[in-house]
């Protein structure tokens, strides 16, 4: 459960976030709002990569010192090394987090054949597929997925769709929250929407 | 075919265009470095431009010492290329090349690559008016100085067309005239022309999609592999002024302290300056490293770059000038501090340097 009280976010004179409150309680929830209105923003300060000028995030009522230890992220606004090959910045990831490499969400994602490839020179889709498989490489309590199935082919819907019902089934204390501006397919698996 | 000429003209006024405003654009990055240009540039510039004839001159006439005017040769054609490299995108118009292909010939765009290319060669064209300047006689003498400006022709081609070409010929090149062999210009000439056309034949090695990026320093190494132009223009501004000071010092012994003190100078210069680039990639790639929880190792391995780049750099500058130890402790209090400056305070950061300079030149 994460639980946001009284945040306070602006850019210049552009006020995003002005006293907001919001308690999200489901076990996955898909916030919806217009384009600009600060979805991808609140995921950066729920994962503690964006700090707020002002108010508090709770973590199952807990603050957290360094969200990024218990949250795990993948949003477009995360700059992976372009000049690295998916295979180099998936290695990195792993050495930095202690893991192994994801043979199971390469091949889920059908993305070996482009492990091999300058990340910059990656479409759309497959630059999304390597920050996918970054984020959940953490298997952190908390899950945020900005727009996870934009640019993704059926088959890689699918797949992330497997992943995410089974991602909580060893993190009791987990959540999952996603924006998607295409919703019914997560609805479908669980997700409830919420406007932000 | 009036018509197609019109559209030529028109080409060629796009073209023209393009590259004026790429110029004024790239000038306008660097205003945060005006200062640094307006002290150390403004005062030196008339000294520069005699320079660079002065070394064409020993160029032209290099019979009495073949491998010291090979070795003057190969400075130019790497400061040459070093330039041209930086306003590359300015010549081919390279944000719209696609444009440009979309809508004209091949000819043409190469017609006005080759015209641009010209225009922004200050080398070439100081060597042309050398040239221009020679009588018959005398060019039956040198022959070896027009092998020299096709050499600087080319190594514009390679820079638009073929960098990694450029890359090799300029490294076989160098190992050409460091060779302890006895040539004349001509066969030394002979000799570089003969590498550039065999280095087009070579073929490309990439390094960094084999390496195995599991640390912080490889992921600096890949960086600046695939950005090797950051290290090349440092490295050949270095080695350049290392090779005058040097030379500097060969007829004026009683000024090695101060000439000295000028290297420790560069050094830090181009040294900490290299800090405005690892900056500008921890500021890119830093949110990917926090959410791996390795922002602090990443923001320390920032300055990881500088120091081995000054670390190489103190290595040359001992091995070729020799130097006093103090200069060595005061280099480095000084880099540290410069880099310090380049990551917090970037508009004092060229003031420092020049304050800082003078101090030890007069103390020197």
């Amino acid at each position: 459960m994460i639980e946001i009280n009284n945040l306070n976010k602006r850019f210049a004179s552009a006020h995003v976030f002005e006293n907001y409150s919001k308690l999200l309680q489901s076990k996955r929830v898909c916030l919806q709002a217009a384009n600009g209105k600060g979805k991808t923003t609140l995921l950066m300060m729920l994962a503690g990569l964006e700090k707020p000028q002002s108010g508090q995030v709770l973590y199952n009522n807990e603050a957290l010192k360094s969200p990024q230890n218990d949250v795990s992220i993948a949003s477009d606004r995360i700059a992976l090394p372009d000049f690295l090959t998916a295979r180099q910045v998936i290695e990195l990831s792993c050495k930095a987090l202690k893991k192994d490499m994801p043979e199971q969400l390469i091949t889920g994602f059908n993305f070996t054949e482009h492990l091999n490839t300058r990340f910059s020179a990656l479409s759309s889709g497959n630059q999304k597929k390597c920050q996918l498989i970054t984020a959940f490489l953490k298997q952190a309590p908390f899950l945020l997925l900005d727009e996870p199935s934009a640019a993704l082919d059926q088959t890689s819907i699918q797949f992330l769709l497997t992943l995410l019902d089974g991602y909580l089934n060893d993190k009791p204390n987990g959540q999952v929250i996603i924006t998607s501006h295409e919703p019914e397919v997560f609805i479908q698996h669980g997700f409830e929407c919420t406007a932000l | 075919m009036i018509e197609s000429l019109a559209s030529y003209v028109s080409f060629l006024s796009y073209r023209y265009l393009a590259y004026t405003t790429t110029l004024k654009s790239m000038l306008s990055q660097l205003k945060s470095f005006s200062l640094l240009f307006a002290l150390v540039l403004g005062p030196a510039f008339l000294g520069m431009v005699l320079l660079l004839f002065l070394g064409l001159g020993k160029i032209v006439d290099s019979h009495a010492e073949p491998a010291y005017g090979a070795k003057i040769a190969v400075v130019y054609l790497l400061l040459e290329s070093v330039m041209l490299w930086a306003m590359a995108s300015a010549i081919k118009n390279s944000q719209n090349r696609t444009f440009q292909r979309s809508l004209y010939k091949s000819f043409w765009r190469v017609s006005a690559d080759c015209k641009l290319l010209l225009l922004s060669n200050a080398w070439l064209i100081a060597s042309l008016l050398i040239a221009i300047d020679l009588s018959l006689k005398q060019w039956l003498q040198v022959p070896h100085f027009m092998l020299f400006m096709l050499l600087q022709w080319l190594c514009g081609v390679f820079v638009l067309y073929r960098p990694r070409t450029l890359f090799y010929s300029l490294l076989l090149s160098s190992v050409l005239v460091l060779l302890p062999v006895s040539l004349s210009p001509l066969q030394y000439y002979l000799g570089f022309v003969a590498i550039f056309g065999c280095s087009i034949l070579l073929p490309p090695v990439r390094i960094s999609h084999k390496l195995k990026v599991h640390s912080l320093a490889l992921f600096w190494l890949s960086y600046f592999i695939q950005h090797s132009w950051n290290l090349i223009w440092r490295a050949a501004i270095l080695v350049a002024c290392l090779f005058a000071l040097l030379q500097l010092i060969a007829v004026r012994n009683d000024f090695s302290d101060l000439l000295q003190a000028v290297a420790f100078s560069v050094c830090v210069l181009l040294t900490s300056s290299l800090q405005f680039d690892c900056l500008a990639v921890f500021q890119k790639y830093r949110l990917f490293f926090q959410s791996n929880n390795q922002d602090k190792p990443f923001y320390r391995s920032q300055f990881l770059p500088s120091f081995i780049f000054f670390a190489v750099a103190l290595i040359l500058v001992i091995s070729m000038l020799g130097t006093k130890m103090i200069y060595f402790f005061i280099g480095a209090v000084w880099c540290v501090l410069q880099q310090y400056l380049a990551q917090k305070k970037p508009a004092q950061f060229a003031l420092v340097w020049f304050f800082i300079t003078i101090g030890i030149v007069l103390l020197a």
